[in-house]
């Protein structure tokens, strides 16, 4: 059982406190020595700083930093793509898709995509983004409803890396990739 | 802002933030602004040159607030970092390209010296984060008053000066810890 925090605090303070037990175990175990040291540093450090002004900057930055990033000069946030997406293998040689990524006015990231292929009575199509170097890491989108999609893409979701778009023919109630891609592109160009 | 009290600067705003709610950004803003601000104000020694890093690392905050990632580092850390990278651009008085979101850089002389600045800041920074009163009392041991003489002066009980003391050195360890992943 190592000491109590807070007892250890006191000490690094330079207070008395404890037991003499407690004091016994501090001096002999390694974890609660060093703790007691770390909280002396943070001790000694305080002294020192306490004095130390830390101001804040003018409203006039923040103002800019707003501006900034309303007007999205920073570029990135306002992605405009469009994509022709092929179908994969000989079983969907004919099928294609169109993809388009814009930024709404409330900065959301929309993902639309058409699917133009012969698509089979039984399943779903599902959208996926997978990653550009490891195609078993991939973040799914959601259900087509029938030949469209429509989606937010969360910021999270760094679409330089996951920047592959793929649909599947699912099966009803598997929550896996099928194997069996439709059509796939890449949805954000390499830098 | 600078008054104390706990802005929340928690997991959820930073979530928040990486969803792209720019609301997020401004409630981080207040949080830490003036950390940012100080550590390049006592850096560069220049008002202007202060505000244009505090600028940059707030636009930068936002626009590569995909590539930050809670598992490799705490966010003030993230945020200390970009501030360092960014003072160290302008002492070198060179390059102002933006650095790759997640990317490695080598920190430069100035960086490094910038960094054990901003260890000092950001405990200073969390002291003024205590709440007032056990800020206050907190301040007065670190000034060589003792408790007995805070009890007397406050009419608090001397155990309770104690443990209050001492839950407010637990706690700024805390968080100056979680903050500078630097020591």
């Amino acid at each position: 059982m190592h000491t109590d925090p807070e007892l250890l605090a006191l000490l690094a303070l330079g207070e008395e406190g404890g037991t003499e037990a407690d004091r016994a175990h501090v001096a002999s175990c390694r974890v609660c020595a060093a703790e007691l040291e770390e909280l002396r540093h943070v001790v000694v450090l305080a002294r020192e700083v306490a004095d130390e002004a830390i101001s804040d900057p003018d409203p006039r930055v923040w103002d800019a930093i707003r501006s900034e990033i309303r007007n999205g000069t920073d570029g990135r946030d306002e992605l405009s793509v469009r994509t022709h997406l092929r179908g994969v293998g000989e079983t969907w040689a004919r099928a294609s898709a169109d993809a388009s990524l814009e930024t709404d006015e409330h900065g959301r990231r929309v993902l639309q995509v058409t699917l133009d292929a012969d698509l089979p009575d039984s399943g779903l199509r599902q959208a996926w983004l997978v990653h550009r170097d490891d195609p078993r890491q991939r973040q799914t989108l959601g259900v087509l409803d029938g030949r469209h999609g429509l989606w937010t893409v969360a910021h999270a979701i760094d679409l330089t890396q996951f920047a592959i778009l793929d649909i599947s023919q699912q099966s009803f109630g598997s929550t896996e990739h099928s194997g069996d891609s439709i059509v796939r592109g890449e949805l954000v160009p390499a830098a | 802002m600078a008054a104390a009290g706990r802005v929340d600067d928690g997991p959820s705003v930073v979530e928040a933030l990486r969803d792209g709610d720019a609301h997020a950004l401004s409630e981080l803003y207040d949080r830490w602004s003036p950390l940012v601000y100080s550590l390049a104000l006592r850096s560069l020694g220049d008002v202007a040159a202060a505000e244009d890093v505090t600028k940059r690392v707030f636009t930068q905050l936002w626009t590569s607030r995909g590539s930050f990632d809670p598992a490799r580092s705490s966010f003030s850390a993230w945020l200390v970092e970009l501030a360092c990278a960014r003072i160290g651009e302008l002492e070198q008085g060179g390059s102002t390209a933006p650095v790759g979101p997640g990317s490695v850089e080598k920190l430069s002389e100035g960086e490094s010296g910038s960094m054990a600045l901003a260890e000092r800041l950001l405990l200073a920074d969390e002291l003024g984060h205590l709440d007032p009163e056990p800020q206050r009392v907190l301040r007065l041991v670190l000034d060589d008053v003792s408790p007995a003489e805070i009890a007397e002066r406050t009419g608090m009980s001397l155990e309770d000066v104690k443990s209050q003391v001492a839950s407010s050195l637990v706690q700024l360890r805390q968080r100056w810890e979680v903050a500078g992943d630097a020591h």
